[in-house]
Protein backbone atom coordinates (compact mmCIF):
# COMPACT_ATOMS: atom_id res chain seq x y z
CA UNK A 1 0.00 0.00 0.00
CA UNK A 2 2.96 2.31 0.65
CA UNK A 3 3.86 2.05 -3.03
CA UNK A 4 0.30 2.81 -4.06
CA UNK A 5 0.03 5.88 -1.83
CA UNK A 6 3.47 7.04 -2.92
CA UNK A 7 2.37 6.80 -6.51
CA UNK A 8 -0.91 8.54 -5.75
CA UNK A 9 1.06 11.40 -4.20
CA UNK A 10 3.43 11.40 -7.16
CA UNK A 11 0.53 11.57 -9.61
CA UNK A 12 -0.91 14.50 -7.72
CA UNK A 13 2.42 16.33 -7.81
CA UNK A 14 2.83 15.68 -11.52
CA UNK A 15 -0.67 17.00 -12.25
CA UNK A 16 -1.16 19.63 -9.57
CA UNK A 17 -1.73 22.39 -12.11
CA UNK A 18 -4.78 20.53 -13.41
CA UNK A 19 -6.22 20.67 -9.89
CA UNK A 20 -5.33 24.30 -9.36
CA UNK A 21 -6.95 25.49 -12.60
CA UNK A 22 -10.62 25.07 -11.43
CA UNK A 23 -9.86 27.11 -8.31
CA UNK A 24 -8.13 29.83 -10.30
CA UNK A 25 -11.02 30.02 -12.80
CA UNK A 26 -13.61 29.98 -10.03
CA UNK A 27 -11.70 32.63 -8.07
CA UNK A 28 -11.82 34.89 -11.11
CA UNK A 29 -15.55 34.11 -11.64
CA UNK A 30 -16.41 34.92 -8.04
CA UNK A 31 -14.39 38.12 -8.02
CA UNK A 32 -16.18 39.23 -11.22
CA UNK A 33 -19.60 38.26 -9.81
CA UNK A 34 -18.91 40.18 -6.62
CA UNK A 35 -17.81 43.28 -8.53
CA UNK A 36 -20.91 43.13 -10.75
CA UNK A 37 -23.21 42.61 -7.72
CA UNK A 38 -21.68 45.54 -5.86
CA UNK A 39 -21.83 47.75 -8.95
CA UNK A 40 -25.47 46.88 -9.71
CA UNK A 41 -26.55 47.06 -6.04
CA UNK A 42 -24.80 50.37 -5.53
CA UNK A 43 -26.91 51.79 -8.38
CA UNK A 44 -30.08 50.66 -6.55
CA UNK A 45 -29.21 51.98 -3.06
CA UNK A 46 -32.10 54.16 -1.84
CA UNK A 47 -31.26 57.67 -0.66
CA UNK A 48 -29.15 57.45 2.54
CA UNK A 49 -29.41 53.62 2.31
CA UNK A 50 -26.78 50.93 2.70
CA UNK A 51 -25.30 48.44 0.22
CA UNK A 52 -27.45 45.67 1.84
CA UNK A 53 -30.56 47.69 1.04
CA UNK A 54 -29.26 47.99 -2.52
CA UNK A 55 -28.97 44.22 -2.73
CA UNK A 56 -32.57 43.95 -1.40
CA UNK A 57 -33.68 46.23 -4.22
CA UNK A 58 -31.81 44.08 -6.69
CA UNK A 59 -33.61 40.93 -5.47
CA UNK A 60 -36.93 42.72 -5.78
CA UNK A 61 -35.99 43.75 -9.34
CA UNK A 62 -35.44 40.11 -10.28
CA UNK A 63 -38.69 39.08 -8.50
CA UNK A 64 -37.09 37.14 -5.66
CA UNK A 65 -39.14 37.44 -2.52
CA UNK A 66 -36.97 37.70 0.55
CA UNK A 67 -39.57 37.08 3.24
CA UNK A 68 -41.69 34.13 2.14
CA UNK A 69 -41.13 30.38 2.74
CA UNK A 70 -40.46 30.03 -0.98
CA UNK A 71 -37.23 31.95 -0.43
CA UNK A 72 -35.83 28.87 1.26
CA UNK A 73 -36.55 26.82 -1.85
CA UNK A 74 -35.03 29.48 -4.06
CA UNK A 75 -31.88 29.35 -1.96
CA UNK A 76 -31.83 25.57 -2.01
CA UNK A 77 -32.21 25.56 -5.81
CA UNK A 78 -29.42 28.11 -6.02
CA UNK A 79 -27.21 25.82 -3.94
CA UNK A 80 -28.19 22.90 -6.14
CA UNK A 81 -27.51 24.72 -9.40
CA UNK A 82 -24.23 26.16 -8.18
CA UNK A 83 -22.99 22.74 -7.08
CA UNK A 84 -24.39 20.85 -10.04
CA UNK A 85 -22.77 23.35 -12.39
CA UNK A 86 -19.43 23.24 -10.59
CA UNK A 87 -19.39 19.48 -10.53
CA UNK A 88 -20.62 19.23 -14.11
CA UNK A 89 -18.05 21.67 -15.41
CA UNK A 90 -15.10 20.68 -13.27
CA UNK A 91 -15.92 17.16 -12.15
CA UNK A 92 -17.44 15.82 -15.36
CA UNK A 93 -15.91 17.89 -18.14
CA UNK A 94 -12.48 18.57 -16.63
CA UNK A 95 -12.44 15.05 -15.17
CA UNK A 96 -13.25 13.59 -18.57
CA UNK A 97 -10.68 15.75 -20.35
CA UNK A 98 -8.06 14.86 -17.72
CA UNK A 99 -8.88 11.19 -17.76
CA UNK A 100 -8.79 11.24 -21.57
CA UNK A 101 -5.03 11.74 -21.35
CA UNK A 102 -4.24 9.92 -18.14
CA UNK A 103 -3.08 6.55 -19.48
CA UNK A 104 -1.55 7.76 -22.72
CA UNK A 105 0.26 10.91 -21.62
CA UNK A 106 3.46 9.18 -20.46
CA UNK A 107 3.48 6.97 -23.55
CA UNK A 108 3.08 10.00 -25.81
CA UNK A 109 5.76 11.97 -23.99
CA UNK A 110 8.22 9.05 -23.83
CA UNK A 111 8.16 8.75 -20.00
CA UNK A 112 6.41 5.41 -19.88
CA UNK A 113 9.57 3.28 -19.71
CA UNK A 114 10.70 5.10 -16.58
CA UNK A 115 7.47 4.17 -14.81
CA UNK A 116 7.29 0.65 -16.21
CA UNK A 117 10.82 0.05 -14.88
CA UNK A 118 9.65 0.63 -11.31
CA UNK A 119 8.64 -2.32 -9.15
CA UNK A 120 5.03 -1.22 -8.85
CA UNK A 121 2.26 -3.17 -10.54
CA UNK A 122 0.38 -1.77 -13.51
CA UNK A 123 -2.86 -2.20 -11.52
CA UNK A 124 -1.57 -0.04 -8.67
CA UNK A 125 -0.37 2.61 -11.11
CA UNK A 126 -3.60 2.52 -13.05
CA UNK A 127 -5.63 2.67 -9.82
CA UNK A 128 -3.65 5.67 -8.59
CA UNK A 129 -4.15 7.36 -11.95
CA UNK A 130 -7.88 6.61 -11.93
CA UNK A 131 -8.33 7.98 -8.44
CA UNK A 132 -6.21 10.98 -9.26
CA UNK A 133 -7.95 11.88 -12.49
CA UNK A 134 -11.59 11.10 -11.71
CA UNK A 135 -11.90 11.31 -7.95
CA UNK A 136 -9.25 14.05 -7.92
CA UNK A 137 -11.18 16.15 -10.43
CA UNK A 138 -14.31 15.48 -8.46
CA UNK A 139 -12.70 16.60 -5.20
CA UNK A 140 -11.47 19.72 -6.98
CA UNK A 141 -15.04 20.30 -8.20
CA UNK A 142 -16.35 19.81 -4.68
CA UNK A 143 -13.77 22.30 -3.45
CA UNK A 144 -15.05 24.79 -6.00
CA UNK A 145 -18.64 24.03 -4.94
CA UNK A 146 -17.69 24.71 -1.31
CA UNK A 147 -16.05 27.99 -2.27
CA UNK A 148 -19.26 28.86 -4.14
CA UNK A 149 -21.34 27.79 -1.15
CA UNK A 150 -19.47 29.91 1.36
CA UNK A 151 -19.33 32.92 -0.98
CA UNK A 152 -23.03 32.68 -1.87
CA UNK A 153 -24.04 32.13 1.78
CA UNK A 154 -22.11 35.20 2.87
CA UNK A 155 -23.62 37.26 0.05
CA UNK A 156 -27.18 36.02 0.69
CA UNK A 157 -26.80 36.50 4.44
CA UNK A 158 -26.57 40.19 3.73
CA UNK A 159 -30.09 39.94 2.25
CA UNK A 160 -31.87 37.49 4.58
CA UNK A 161 -32.32 38.15 8.25
CA UNK A 162 -32.33 34.43 9.10
CA UNK A 163 -28.67 33.63 8.42
CA UNK A 164 -29.02 30.03 9.62
CA UNK A 165 -31.72 29.39 7.06
CA UNK A 166 -29.51 30.63 4.21
CA UNK A 167 -26.60 28.42 5.22
CA UNK A 168 -28.78 25.34 5.75
CA UNK A 169 -30.83 25.66 2.58
CA UNK A 170 -27.80 26.34 0.44
CA UNK A 171 -26.08 23.36 2.02
CA UNK A 172 -29.04 21.07 1.33
CA UNK A 173 -29.09 22.29 -2.25
CA UNK A 174 -25.37 21.71 -2.52
CA UNK A 175 -25.62 18.13 -1.25
CA UNK A 176 -28.46 17.40 -3.68
CA UNK A 177 -26.46 18.86 -6.55
CA UNK A 178 -23.37 16.94 -5.48
CA UNK A 179 -25.08 13.57 -5.32
CA UNK A 180 -27.02 13.98 -8.54
CA UNK A 181 -23.81 14.68 -10.51
CA UNK A 182 -21.13 12.55 -8.79
CA UNK A 183 -22.23 9.40 -10.58
CA UNK A 184 -22.18 11.08 -13.96
CA UNK A 185 -18.66 12.28 -13.12
CA UNK A 186 -17.61 8.68 -12.49
CA UNK A 187 -19.24 7.40 -15.66
CA UNK A 188 -17.88 10.05 -18.00
CA UNK A 189 -14.47 10.03 -16.30
CA UNK A 190 -14.32 6.26 -16.71
CA UNK A 191 -15.21 6.56 -20.41
CA UNK A 192 -12.38 9.10 -20.80
CA UNK A 193 -10.09 6.70 -18.94
CA UNK A 194 -10.95 3.88 -21.35
CA UNK A 195 -10.38 6.14 -24.36
CA UNK A 196 -6.94 7.09 -22.97
CA UNK A 197 -6.07 3.38 -22.77
CA UNK A 198 -7.25 2.65 -26.31
CA UNK A 199 -5.92 5.71 -28.15
CA UNK A 200 -2.47 7.22 -27.67
CA UNK A 201 -3.29 10.46 -29.44
CA UNK A 202 -6.46 12.61 -29.50
CA UNK A 203 -8.36 10.05 -27.43
CA UNK A 204 -11.36 12.27 -26.67
CA UNK A 205 -11.73 13.46 -30.25
CA UNK A 206 -11.70 9.88 -31.46
CA UNK A 207 -14.11 8.90 -28.69
CA UNK A 208 -16.51 11.70 -29.62
CA UNK A 209 -16.34 10.59 -33.25
CA UNK A 210 -17.15 6.99 -32.29
CA UNK A 211 -20.03 8.22 -30.13
CA UNK A 212 -21.45 10.23 -33.02
CA UNK A 213 -21.19 7.24 -35.32
CA UNK A 214 -22.89 5.12 -32.64
CA UNK A 215 -25.70 7.68 -32.40
CA UNK A 216 -26.10 7.67 -36.16
CA UNK A 217 -26.20 3.86 -36.30
CA UNK A 218 -28.70 3.84 -33.43
CA UNK A 219 -30.95 6.24 -35.31
CA UNK A 220 -30.72 4.13 -38.45
CA UNK A 221 -31.49 0.90 -36.61
CA UNK A 222 -34.37 2.56 -34.81
CA UNK A 223 -35.77 3.78 -38.14
CA UNK A 224 -35.74 0.18 -39.38
CA UNK A 225 -37.26 -1.07 -36.12
CA UNK A 226 -34.15 -3.05 -35.09
CA UNK A 227 -33.46 -3.26 -31.35
CA UNK A 228 -29.89 -2.32 -30.35
CA UNK A 229 -27.98 -1.59 -27.14
CA UNK A 230 -28.80 2.13 -26.73
CA UNK A 231 -25.32 3.43 -25.77
CA UNK A 232 -25.79 6.87 -27.31
CA UNK A 233 -29.28 7.30 -25.83
CA UNK A 234 -28.03 6.20 -22.42
CA UNK A 235 -25.20 8.74 -22.43
CA UNK A 236 -27.32 11.62 -23.70
CA UNK A 237 -29.99 10.63 -21.19
CA UNK A 238 -27.43 10.84 -18.38
CA UNK A 239 -26.37 14.30 -19.56
CA UNK A 240 -30.03 15.38 -19.60
CA UNK A 241 -30.47 14.08 -16.05
CA UNK A 242 -27.59 16.27 -14.97
CA UNK A 243 -29.55 19.32 -16.02
CA UNK A 244 -32.69 18.33 -14.09
CA UNK A 245 -33.15 19.18 -10.43
CA UNK A 246 -33.12 16.08 -8.25
CA UNK A 247 -36.37 14.50 -7.11
CA UNK A 248 -35.63 15.88 -3.65
CA UNK A 249 -35.75 19.43 -4.96
CA UNK A 250 -38.89 18.72 -6.99
CA UNK A 251 -40.66 17.33 -3.90
CA UNK A 252 -39.63 20.42 -1.95
CA UNK A 253 -41.14 22.68 -4.58
CA UNK A 254 -44.36 20.66 -4.78
CA UNK A 255 -44.79 20.77 -1.00
CA UNK A 256 -43.58 24.32 -0.63
CA UNK A 257 -46.57 25.51 1.35
CA UNK A 258 -46.17 23.19 4.27
CA UNK A 259 -42.69 21.77 3.95
CA UNK A 260 -40.41 22.14 6.95
CA UNK A 261 -37.49 23.32 4.95
CA UNK A 262 -35.06 23.29 7.82
CA UNK A 263 -35.63 19.60 8.55
CA UNK A 264 -32.73 17.51 7.22
CA UNK A 265 -33.73 15.47 4.18
CA UNK A 266 -33.34 11.67 4.70
CA UNK A 267 -30.17 10.32 3.06
CA UNK A 268 -32.15 7.55 1.35
CA UNK A 269 -33.91 10.19 -0.75
CA UNK A 270 -30.65 10.93 -2.54
CA UNK A 271 -29.90 7.45 -3.84
CA UNK A 272 -31.45 5.11 -6.40
CA UNK A 273 -30.56 1.88 -8.19
CA UNK A 274 -29.31 3.53 -11.37
CA UNK A 275 -26.41 5.03 -9.42
CA UNK A 276 -25.29 1.54 -8.42
CA UNK A 277 -25.29 0.51 -12.08
CA UNK A 278 -23.24 3.56 -12.99
CA UNK A 279 -20.66 2.66 -10.33
CA UNK A 280 -20.50 -0.96 -11.56
CA UNK A 281 -20.08 0.19 -15.16
CA UNK A 282 -17.33 2.59 -14.02
CA UNK A 283 -15.47 -0.21 -12.23
CA UNK A 284 -15.84 -2.38 -15.35
CA UNK A 285 -14.45 0.40 -17.53
CA UNK A 286 -11.50 0.81 -15.14
CA UNK A 287 -10.69 -2.91 -15.31
CA UNK A 288 -10.99 -2.98 -19.11
CA UNK A 289 -8.84 0.17 -19.43
CA UNK A 290 -6.10 -1.31 -17.23
CA UNK A 291 -6.01 -4.57 -19.20
CA UNK A 292 -5.67 -2.64 -22.48
CA UNK A 293 -3.04 -0.35 -20.95
CA UNK A 294 -1.07 -3.30 -19.57
CA UNK A 295 -0.82 -4.91 -22.99
CA UNK A 296 0.08 -1.75 -24.83
CA UNK A 297 3.49 -2.17 -26.42
CA UNK A 298 6.07 0.47 -25.68
CA UNK A 299 7.95 0.86 -28.93
CA UNK A 300 11.70 0.23 -28.83
CA UNK B 1 23.86 -20.91 -12.72
CA UNK B 2 23.32 -18.20 -15.29
CA UNK B 3 21.82 -14.94 -14.08
CA UNK B 4 19.81 -14.57 -17.24
CA UNK B 5 18.90 -17.09 -19.91
CA UNK B 6 17.38 -16.13 -23.21
CA UNK B 7 15.91 -19.16 -24.97
CA UNK B 8 14.78 -18.94 -28.58
CA UNK B 9 13.36 -15.44 -28.30
CA UNK B 10 11.67 -14.15 -31.43
CA UNK B 11 9.94 -10.80 -31.70
CA UNK B 12 8.01 -9.38 -34.61
CA UNK B 13 6.82 -5.81 -35.14
CA UNK B 14 3.99 -6.60 -37.52
CA UNK B 15 5.89 -8.31 -40.35
CA UNK B 16 9.34 -7.05 -39.34
CA UNK B 17 11.42 -9.60 -37.48
CA UNK B 18 13.26 -7.65 -34.75
CA UNK B 19 14.63 -10.70 -32.92
CA UNK B 20 15.15 -14.00 -34.67
CA UNK B 21 15.39 -17.01 -32.37
CA UNK B 22 17.88 -15.39 -30.00
CA UNK B 23 19.48 -17.59 -27.34
CA UNK B 24 22.01 -16.40 -24.74
CA UNK B 25 23.25 -17.35 -21.31
CA UNK B 26 24.42 -14.43 -19.26
CA UNK B 27 26.34 -15.36 -16.12
CA UNK B 28 26.87 -13.48 -12.86
CA UNK B 29 29.52 -10.86 -12.42
CA UNK B 30 30.24 -9.94 -16.04
CA UNK B 31 30.37 -6.64 -17.85
CA UNK B 32 28.98 -7.23 -21.31
CA UNK B 33 28.89 -4.95 -24.33
CA UNK B 34 25.89 -5.30 -26.63
CA UNK B 35 26.63 -3.84 -30.04
CA UNK B 36 24.65 -3.54 -33.20
CA UNK B 37 23.61 -1.05 -35.83
CA UNK B 38 20.54 1.10 -35.37
CA UNK B 39 17.51 -1.16 -35.63
CA UNK B 40 19.57 -4.32 -35.15
CA UNK B 41 17.43 -5.39 -32.18
CA UNK B 42 19.49 -4.24 -29.15
CA UNK B 43 16.73 -2.24 -27.45
CA UNK B 44 14.11 -4.85 -28.31
CA UNK B 45 16.29 -7.59 -26.78
CA UNK B 46 16.74 -5.56 -23.59
CA UNK B 47 13.02 -4.86 -23.31
CA UNK B 48 12.17 -8.51 -23.87
CA UNK B 49 14.67 -9.42 -21.11
CA UNK B 50 12.74 -7.11 -18.78
CA UNK B 51 9.30 -8.44 -19.63
CA UNK B 52 8.34 -5.15 -21.20
CA UNK B 53 7.34 -6.76 -24.49
CA UNK B 54 5.39 -9.77 -25.63
CA UNK B 55 7.61 -12.25 -27.49
CA UNK B 56 7.99 -15.88 -28.44
CA UNK B 57 10.47 -18.01 -26.49
CA UNK B 58 11.51 -17.85 -22.85
CA UNK B 59 13.58 -15.59 -20.67
CA UNK B 60 14.67 -16.86 -17.27
CA UNK B 61 16.17 -14.86 -14.43
CA UNK B 62 17.90 -17.13 -11.90
CA UNK B 63 15.90 -20.00 -13.34
CA UNK B 64 12.54 -18.28 -13.02
CA UNK B 65 10.57 -17.31 -16.08
CA UNK B 66 10.31 -13.59 -16.69
CA UNK B 67 6.63 -12.91 -17.35
CA UNK B 68 5.24 -10.03 -19.34
CA UNK B 69 4.72 -6.92 -17.23
CA UNK B 70 5.91 -8.57 -14.02
CA UNK B 71 7.14 -5.40 -12.38
CA UNK B 72 8.54 -7.27 -9.35
CA UNK B 73 11.51 -8.06 -11.60
CA UNK B 74 12.68 -4.48 -11.17
CA UNK B 75 13.70 -5.27 -7.62
CA UNK B 76 16.40 -7.43 -9.22
CA UNK B 77 17.06 -5.65 -12.52
CA UNK B 78 17.63 -1.96 -13.17
CA UNK B 79 17.31 -0.39 -16.58
CA UNK B 80 18.11 2.86 -18.30
CA UNK B 81 16.41 3.14 -21.69
CA UNK B 82 17.84 4.91 -24.69
CA UNK B 83 15.35 7.73 -24.53
CA UNK B 84 15.09 10.63 -22.15
CA UNK B 85 12.35 8.84 -20.22
CA UNK B 86 12.34 10.90 -17.04
CA UNK B 87 9.06 12.68 -16.39
CA UNK B 88 9.75 16.35 -17.01
CA UNK B 89 6.80 17.55 -14.91
CA UNK B 90 8.34 16.54 -11.61
CA UNK B 91 11.20 17.92 -9.51
CA UNK B 92 14.52 16.16 -9.02
CA UNK B 93 13.71 15.45 -5.35
CA UNK B 94 10.32 13.96 -6.33
CA UNK B 95 11.97 11.57 -8.79
CA UNK B 96 14.44 10.51 -6.08
CA UNK B 97 11.68 10.14 -3.46
CA UNK B 98 9.58 8.06 -5.87
CA UNK B 99 12.30 5.54 -6.72
CA UNK B 100 13.54 5.46 -3.12
CA UNK B 101 10.06 4.65 -1.75
CA UNK B 102 8.96 2.26 -4.46
CA UNK B 103 12.14 0.24 -4.93
CA UNK B 104 13.25 -1.80 -1.89
CA UNK B 105 16.67 -2.24 -3.53
CA UNK B 106 17.53 1.41 -2.86
CA UNK B 107 20.96 1.88 -1.27
CA UNK B 108 20.99 5.14 0.67
CA UNK B 109 24.71 5.05 1.36
CA UNK B 110 25.56 4.76 -2.31
CA UNK B 111 23.02 7.45 -3.10
CA UNK B 112 24.73 9.89 -0.72
CA UNK B 113 28.09 9.14 -2.27
CA UNK B 114 26.93 9.49 -5.88
CA UNK B 115 24.66 12.45 -5.21
CA UNK B 116 27.57 14.39 -3.68
CA UNK B 117 29.43 14.00 -6.98
CA UNK B 118 26.46 14.82 -9.20
CA UNK B 119 25.79 18.57 -8.61
CA UNK B 120 22.10 17.87 -9.23
CA UNK B 121 19.76 20.68 -8.08
CA UNK B 122 17.14 18.99 -5.89
CA UNK B 123 14.48 21.66 -6.20
CA UNK B 124 14.65 22.06 -9.98
CA UNK B 125 12.09 20.53 -12.28
CA UNK B 126 13.42 17.83 -14.58
CA UNK B 127 12.28 19.95 -17.53
CA UNK B 128 14.78 22.67 -16.54
CA UNK B 129 17.76 20.28 -16.54
CA UNK B 130 20.15 19.99 -19.45
CA UNK B 131 20.20 16.70 -21.33
CA UNK B 132 23.42 15.77 -19.58
CA UNK B 133 21.95 16.53 -16.14
CA UNK B 134 18.85 14.48 -16.93
CA UNK B 135 21.08 11.56 -17.86
CA UNK B 136 23.04 12.07 -14.63
CA UNK B 137 19.81 11.96 -12.64
CA UNK B 138 18.70 8.79 -14.39
CA UNK B 139 22.07 7.18 -13.76
CA UNK B 140 21.92 8.21 -10.11
CA UNK B 141 18.44 6.73 -9.69
CA UNK B 142 19.54 3.49 -11.28
CA UNK B 143 22.99 3.01 -9.81
CA UNK B 144 21.64 3.44 -6.26
CA UNK B 145 19.76 0.18 -6.61
CA UNK B 146 21.25 -3.05 -5.26
CA UNK B 147 20.21 -5.20 -8.20
CA UNK B 148 21.71 -8.30 -9.77
CA UNK B 149 21.53 -7.08 -13.32
CA UNK B 150 21.92 -3.62 -14.77
CA UNK B 151 20.86 -2.93 -18.35
CA UNK B 152 22.16 0.29 -19.82
CA UNK B 153 20.87 1.32 -23.22
CA UNK B 154 22.97 4.26 -24.42
CA UNK B 155 23.54 5.37 -20.82
CA UNK B 156 25.80 8.33 -21.50
CA UNK B 157 23.86 9.92 -24.33
CA UNK B 158 24.12 13.69 -24.02
CA UNK B 159 26.94 13.63 -21.49
CA UNK B 160 30.21 15.45 -22.11
CA UNK B 161 33.36 13.42 -22.66
CA UNK B 162 34.70 14.15 -19.16
CA UNK B 163 31.64 12.74 -17.41
CA UNK B 164 31.43 9.84 -19.84
CA UNK B 165 34.97 8.80 -18.92
CA UNK B 166 34.22 9.32 -15.22
CA UNK B 167 31.09 7.25 -15.56
CA UNK B 168 32.67 4.27 -17.26
CA UNK B 169 35.94 4.35 -15.32
CA UNK B 170 34.78 5.26 -11.84
CA UNK B 171 31.02 5.67 -11.22
CA UNK B 172 30.10 2.30 -12.73
CA UNK B 173 32.76 0.78 -10.45
CA UNK B 174 30.74 1.92 -7.42
CA UNK B 175 27.97 -0.37 -8.59
CA UNK B 176 29.85 -3.35 -9.97
CA UNK B 177 30.92 -6.40 -8.01
CA UNK B 178 31.41 -10.08 -8.83
CA UNK B 179 27.73 -10.83 -8.13
CA UNK B 180 26.35 -8.19 -10.46
CA UNK B 181 26.13 -8.26 -14.22
CA UNK B 182 26.08 -5.17 -16.37
CA UNK B 183 24.97 -5.15 -20.00
CA UNK B 184 25.86 -1.96 -21.84
CA UNK B 185 24.59 -1.00 -25.24
CA UNK B 186 26.35 2.00 -26.69
CA UNK B 187 27.64 3.38 -29.95
CA UNK B 188 30.67 4.84 -28.14
CA UNK B 189 32.51 1.53 -28.29
CA UNK B 190 35.97 3.00 -27.69
CA UNK B 191 34.91 4.35 -24.32
CA UNK B 192 33.76 1.02 -22.96
CA UNK B 193 36.06 -1.53 -24.57
CA UNK B 194 38.56 -1.33 -21.70
CA UNK B 195 35.99 -2.34 -19.08
CA UNK B 196 34.18 -5.05 -21.03
CA UNK B 197 34.66 -8.74 -20.30
CA UNK B 198 32.24 -10.13 -22.89
CA UNK B 199 30.86 -8.95 -26.20
CA UNK B 200 27.60 -9.57 -27.99
CA UNK B 201 27.16 -8.50 -31.60
CA UNK B 202 23.62 -8.44 -32.91
CA UNK B 203 22.61 -7.86 -36.50
CA UNK B 204 19.18 -8.05 -38.11
CA UNK B 205 17.80 -9.63 -34.95
CA UNK B 206 20.40 -12.41 -34.81
CA UNK B 207 23.31 -12.87 -32.42
CA UNK B 208 26.36 -13.07 -34.63
CA UNK B 209 28.96 -13.13 -31.88
CA UNK B 210 28.87 -13.75 -28.14
CA UNK B 211 32.19 -14.44 -26.51
CA UNK B 212 34.65 -13.19 -23.91
CA UNK B 213 37.22 -10.57 -24.87
CA UNK B 214 39.87 -13.11 -23.91
CA UNK B 215 38.61 -15.66 -26.43
CA UNK B 216 38.01 -13.06 -29.09
CA UNK B 217 41.62 -11.92 -28.81
CA UNK B 218 42.74 -15.50 -29.30
CA UNK B 219 40.48 -16.20 -32.26
CA UNK B 220 40.57 -12.94 -34.21
CA UNK B 221 43.67 -11.07 -35.34
CA UNK B 222 44.27 -7.91 -37.26
CA UNK B 223 47.22 -8.34 -39.57
CA UNK B 224 49.08 -5.79 -41.63
CA UNK B 225 51.16 -6.83 -44.66
CA UNK B 226 52.61 -4.99 -47.68
CA UNK B 227 50.13 -4.59 -50.54
CA UNK B 228 52.23 -6.87 -52.70
CA UNK B 229 50.96 -9.82 -50.62
CA UNK B 230 47.30 -9.17 -51.25
CA UNK B 231 46.66 -12.62 -52.72
CA UNK B 232 48.17 -14.37 -49.72
CA UNK B 233 45.91 -12.39 -47.38
CA UNK B 234 42.85 -13.11 -49.52
CA UNK B 235 43.65 -16.81 -49.23
CA UNK B 236 43.10 -16.50 -45.47
CA UNK B 237 39.47 -15.52 -46.20
CA UNK B 238 39.62 -12.37 -44.07
CA UNK B 239 36.48 -10.96 -42.47
CA UNK B 240 37.50 -7.54 -43.71
CA UNK B 241 40.34 -6.10 -45.76
CA UNK B 242 41.47 -2.50 -46.03
CA UNK B 243 44.12 -1.13 -48.37
CA UNK B 244 46.00 2.06 -47.63
CA UNK B 245 49.42 3.64 -47.45
CA UNK B 246 51.09 0.72 -49.22
CA UNK B 247 49.77 -1.83 -46.74
CA UNK B 248 46.82 -4.14 -46.39
CA UNK B 249 45.10 -4.43 -43.04
CA UNK B 250 42.80 -7.39 -42.57
CA UNK B 251 40.91 -9.08 -39.79
CA UNK B 252 41.19 -12.83 -39.92
CA UNK B 253 39.78 -15.66 -37.89
CA UNK B 254 41.81 -18.59 -36.62
CA UNK B 255 45.42 -19.52 -37.18
CA UNK B 256 47.47 -17.36 -39.56
CA UNK B 257 49.68 -19.19 -41.99
CA UNK B 258 51.59 -16.79 -44.23
CA UNK B 259 54.77 -18.83 -44.52
CA UNK B 260 57.94 -16.76 -44.26
CA UNK B 261 56.15 -13.53 -45.01
CA UNK B 262 56.79 -10.68 -42.62
CA UNK B 263 53.66 -9.30 -41.07
CA UNK B 264 52.54 -7.55 -37.92
CA UNK B 265 49.43 -8.43 -35.97
CA UNK B 266 47.41 -6.98 -33.15
CA UNK B 267 44.14 -7.73 -31.41
CA UNK B 268 41.38 -6.12 -33.43
CA UNK B 269 39.48 -3.27 -31.87
CA UNK B 270 35.86 -4.05 -31.09
CA UNK B 271 34.57 -1.48 -33.56
CA UNK B 272 36.77 -2.89 -36.35
CA UNK B 273 35.74 -6.44 -35.57
CA UNK B 274 32.10 -5.39 -35.51
CA UNK B 275 32.39 -3.71 -38.91
CA UNK B 276 34.24 -6.71 -40.24
CA UNK B 277 31.43 -9.00 -39.15
CA UNK B 278 28.40 -6.96 -40.14
CA UNK B 279 29.91 -5.11 -43.10
CA UNK B 280 30.30 -1.37 -43.53
CA UNK B 281 33.25 0.97 -43.14
CA UNK B 282 35.02 2.42 -40.14
CA UNK B 283 33.86 5.84 -41.28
Amino acid sequence: MTKFFMFLKHEFKANKMAFAIPFIIQGINLALALIILILVASKLIPANGTLTEGVHELFKEINVSIDSELSGIVIMIMGYIMTAMSVTIYGVLVGMIRSGTVLNYEIRMGYELFYRSLPISIWSRSGAKYLNSIVGAFIAAMGVALVNYVSAAIMLSTVFVDNGMVWTMLFQGMIAGFISTIFAAFLFGSIGFLLSAVFTKMALMKGAFILLITGFVELLLKAFGIKFLPIFSYLTGTIAKLLQPSSMIQTSIENAKDIQLLTPIPVSNFFHLEQLWIMLISVGLFVLSTIIYKHKTIEA
Amino acid sequence: MSTLEVKGVTKYYKKLCALDNVSLEIPQGRIIGLFGRNGAGKSTLMRCMLGLMHHQGDILLNGEKVKYSDTAIFEKIAFIPDVSALDKRIRVKDAIELVKTINPSWNEERFDKLFAKSNLPLKNKVSSLSKGMKTKLYLLLTLCLDVELLLLDEPTLGLDIQFRKEFFNSILGEFYNEKRTIIISTHQVEEVENILQDIIFIDEGKIILYDSIENINTIYRQITVPQTHKEAVQALKPLSMFEGLGNITAIVKGEIDLGDMLYTYTNPRISDLFLAMVGGTSD
